[in-house]
Parts: C-alpha cells; structure tokens; sequence
C-alpha cells in the first residue's frame, strides 16, 4: 500500500523524512533502552539541557533514570575507536521537565551522531544533513555556527578563575554587552581585553563579514586556527549553495566541558527558540575513556512541533453505508483509497468533518 | 514588522516615548484607548501592553520579537532570550530589608517574605544560609511589621515607604534597571530590523 506521508501529522512526517535522509546516507539507527543508570547521567550532568531526571530504584536497587538525553548513552554503549568510525542517528523519546511547571514531558527528539575518525569531510557531511533536518522543519531556516575553541582559547588568554569565566559565558550567550563592561570594571579587567571580548559579544551576521572580524580579534594561535576551520567549512557550504542558510555567531555557548570544536544552533522561523543544538564533542568521548573523536546534532522534533502550524485534512469522502450491505460498502471504500481518497465509513453525515458524502446503495 | 510588548504602567509609556522619538511611533495610538494592540504599518511596528512581569515570556515564547523588562524580572525567570540593551530607566535596587531594631538569630533559618522566590533563594545559597521563604503577591513591607518574616526581599526605589513603616535596608543585591530583550529566533529572521531599532534606541538616550 501506498503511503502519503503528506497526510501525517507533523511529527510524524518529519520523522519518516529524517530518517530516510539519514538512512541514505549510511547513517545506522541507534535504538537505546529505556532505562539507564542514574550515575551515567549525574556525572555528566552539565552536558544535559535540564539536571532534572526522572529516577526510579531497580529490581535489584540500582538507581535507574528514564532517559533524558540519548547521546550520553550512544557514547558510552558505542565501540567506535579512530580506524571504526560510526555514524548514527536515532529517534527517541525523552524525558525532561516542562519549562515553568513542576512536570515531566515526553517530547521527541531525533539526532545524528559521528563516533571515530571526525575530519573535515565528516564535519562538513554532518552539517549539511543538519541544513536538510532544519529544512524539513521548515522552509525559512538559519544555521548558526560558533566554534567553543576560539571562545576558550580567549578566555584562558585572560586568566580568569571559574567563577569570572562563568560570567562571562553568560554576558556572552545573553548578547549583553552592557552587564559585562560594569562587570569587567569591577574585576579589573584591562582596556584591551574588555574591548575584545565586547566585540566578540557583538560578533554576529554573515560568515564573510564575521570570520574576517573574528580573524582580526584573535589574540593567540589557538583562536586563529578556530577561525581557519571555521572558513573551511563555511568555503565548502557556500559551494554547496547554503551560503545565506549560515550564520557566525559566538553567542552559543555549549558546555565547555564537553564541546571543543564548532558548535551549532539551528532555528526555523515561527519557532521561538533554538529547534537544534549540537557541535564537536571529542571531551565527552574522552570522559567515557573512547580513544575517538566525536561530533553530533539533536533535533527538537516534540517541542518545535509544539509550534508548527498544522493543517487537519478534512476526510475527502464520507461514505453513507447501509448495514444489509457490508460488501458493497467495503468494496466502495477500496476503490476511493485505490483513487487516492481519504475515506471515512459512518452510519450518518450527524458529527463528521467531511469533503464531500457518498451513499452505498 | 517588529512587534514590541511593552509593560503597562508608568515606565512602560516613557518607554513608548522614547520609541517614539526614536522613530517607531505608532498613529493610531492614544493613551485613553482600550485596543489591546496598536499597529502602525508605515514603520513597521506593532505595541501591545502586558504585566511587566509577564513581558519576558511574552517575548521567549515568540508573541513578542522584542520586549521591555526591569532587570528583576529578567534575574527572578531566567528566559531565554538576548538581552541587547539597557536603556537606563526605572532604576532601583534588589534589597534584603528589616525592621530596623532587626537582629539575626544564626539558630534557625530567616523567614523571608518575597515576591522574588528565586532570586531570594539563590541569594541566600550562595551565602550558605537556611531560608524559609514565604511567597507572597504583594505588600511585602507587611510581612515583618505583622511578624510572619524577619526580612524581604523586594525592589526599592526610593527607600521612603520602608521608612515610614520603620523598616530599613540591610543590604543590596544587585542593582536594577530596564533592559532591552529580544527573542533568539526573531533575531536570526527580523536581524536588520532589531539591531536597526536596538542601535536608534541608543542613540536617543
């Protein structure tokens, strides 16, 4: 039977599309259990979205957690190594807490994710399928790229302690220039460095017109290379025609811990907020002991759907049936879906939403 | 278009001021009318009125592409969203205040009644102390006169209703003021017409 995966709903559409993409391009899915060790997730927690999890004792009293993250879990469970490169993605559902409410939700995410040897192809590979996930979210899409490099590589250029860095991080990721000029006064930060990292908060909008700044605001080796991966890539996506699908934009602050190379968010018009995040996160893969590079994206399929309008088809034909004559009424409605018609069986039009009606004779 | 939540109020109308001269004045609008949103096409702008508490979800939840906020609000909800701007007004300070004959018992935890639960809280965390926050909704300076709390922790402007109720303030939190805020994704599709408004509201201060 044919299916027409225009007449699904949202989630379910950009689900079946997403994972043909990824399967088309030799992308395994990964299926996770529902269940992990608490412990997996509490030792990494800066890495979640939310340190809230729901937890439960198993049988024998280990503290288990329904999952609230799945690539935690690939990292840990997957046997790749530099020389066994995997490429994954999965659709999951998880578990995190509703945004201003003491609740839990399920809510669906999908993902992709490199485990191995991570070299420019790849890294060029995995961003191009995040331009085509957020393409099937929506037709208006930007891609936002940062690189956690060149924003760590500043940082310990001005020797801060935890707690300064942490501020700033903020200052960053809140685009708030303000705040941190009288925060960079209070902890005696120099003319010099205040003014760099003022720029770098303000650094936004086109890669051309942002790498050549970013470029010129570079104080050590380290960011200068940041800012060369970052033209590679962004040389490769112009040829590939997504030149005005990308953005430079340092305001993306992963945790630092974890990521180290570039760092993405994506956002589809008519959402509010981000709809995917993700970037290079060979820190984690050494946490969990991996001799592996890593790099992967997550989609917010359940919250971004959340705001995607959706169009409730009504059913083209309602087909009037007359009990005496089973046959002829499941006969009938063959032939309609056979033509490609929605068809809806009732004993009467009385409550229905329907195109147009059919007697059964 | 950009459409704008202002909060209602006093601040929120000098801040409409101000957008006016800087250019986004909107025709149709008069003080005395009841329309919930104001449109002015010519420039590109749409206003409606919200609780100023509510502004800043109004604007992380997208109805908004840019909203106006006290820095209180900002701090008590964490949104999501930039903040570009501070535009310098409605400025005040987020205090921990008492009565004035006020004296601390380390033996059990402060009674702290708030409007600002989570601001209260972190407040006290970082320097290590039990709290018992009471949350109320209004008339704070109430709560150590009529005994419920030892402190509050609320917004001061002038100090001079603490004063005639004999309280005082013991010490300051952080100070505040207005900020500009934008949503993430409307600054990603509407970014020429957001930092064009955020750069005119500068210049006017």
């Amino acid at each position: 039977m044919r299916c027409d995966l225009t007449k699904l709903r949202a989630e379910e559409r950009i689900a079946a599309e997403l994972s043909c993409l990824y399967t088309d391009r030799g992308y395994k899915e990964y299926k996770m259990s529902a269940f992990e060790e608490y412990s997996t997730y509490m030792d990494n927690k800066d890495f979640l979205i939310s340190q809230n999890i729901v937890t439960f004792s198993g049988m024998d009293g280990r503290l288990m957690a329904l999952r609230p993250d799945v690539t935690l879990s690939v990292v840990k469970n997957t046997k790749a190594t530099y020389g066994r490169t995997e490429k994954l993605f999965y659709n999951e559902k998880v578990y995190r807490p509703e945004r201003g409410s003491k609740t839990f939700k399920e809510v669906s995410q999908i993902g992709v994710e490199v485990i191995g040897d991570v070299d420019k192809t790849t890294e060029a590979e995995v961003v191009v399928l995040i331009l085509k996930t957020l393409a099937a979210v929506g037709q208006n899409y930007v891609l936002d790229l940062s690189h956690m490099g060149y924003i760590n590589a500043l940082l310990d250029d001005f020797a801060l302690n935890a707690e300064q860095k942490n501020a700033l991080f903020g200052y960053l990721k809140e685009k708030n220039v303000h705040d941190f000029l009288k925060y960079a006064e209070e902890i005696g930060l120099d003319n010099k460095k205040r003014d760099i990292f003022k720029s770098v908060t303000k650094l936004d909008g086109s890669p051309l017109h942002a790498l050549v700044k970013a470029e010129k605001l570079s104080v050590n080796a380290e960011m200068r290379k940041a800012v060369k991966e970052l033209k590679a890539l962004v040389s490769v996506l112009e040829k590939l025609g997504y030149a005005d699908r990308v953005n430079i934009d340092f305001s993306i602050a992963n945790a630092a811990d974890y990521y180290n190379g570039i760092t993405f968010s994506g956002y589809v018009e008519s959402v509010p907020k981000a709809v995917l995040s993700g970037g290079r996160y060979d820190k984690l893969a050494e946490k969990f002991g991996k001799k592996a590079d890593a790099i992967g994206f997550a989609l917010y399929l359940g919250e971004a759907c959340a705001f995607l309008k959706e169009s409730i088809d009504k059913t083209d034909v309602l087909l009037i049936y007359n009990d005496d004559n089973v046959a002829a009424a499941l006969l009938r409605a063959e032939e309609l879906s056979a033509a490609g018609k929605s068809v809806k069986l009732a004993k009467s039009c009385e409550n229905e939403d329907f195109k147009e009606a059919e007697y059964v004779k | 278009m950009i459409n704008i939540a202002l909060p209602k109020g006093r601040l929120g109308e000098k801040v409409y001021a101000r957008l006016c001269k800087a250019g986004y004045a909107c025709d149709e609008y008069s003080p005395e009318m009841r329309k919930l949103i104001f449109t002015d096409e010519k420039r590109g702008v749409s206003y409606f009125w919200v609780k100023p508490s509510d502004v800043a979800k109004y604007v992380e939840l997208g109805a908004a592409d840019v909203g106006v906020a006290g820095k209180d609000i900002l701090v008590e909800n964490e949104p999501d969203v930039y903040e570009l701007l501070d535009l310098d007004m409605g400025k005040c300070r987020m205090c921990v205040a008492a009565k004035n004959d006020y004296k601390e018992d380390p033996f059990r935890p402060i009674r702290v009644a708030t409007k600002f639960e989570h601001t209260a809280r972190n407040y006290y965390a970082e320097t290590g102390r039990d709290v018992e926050i009471i949350k109320l909704n209004g008339s704070i300076e109430l709560a150590p006169i009529l005994g419920i709390s030892d402190v509050i922790v609320d917004i001061v402007e002038t100090g001079s209703t603490l004063k005639e109720n004999d309280l005082k303030v013991y010490e300051t939190i952080y100070p505040i003021s207005t900020r500009l805020i934008v949503n993430k994704s409307a600054y990603k599709f509407k970014n020429a017409e957001i930092r064009a408004l955020a750069e005119k509201l500068k210049e006017k201060e």
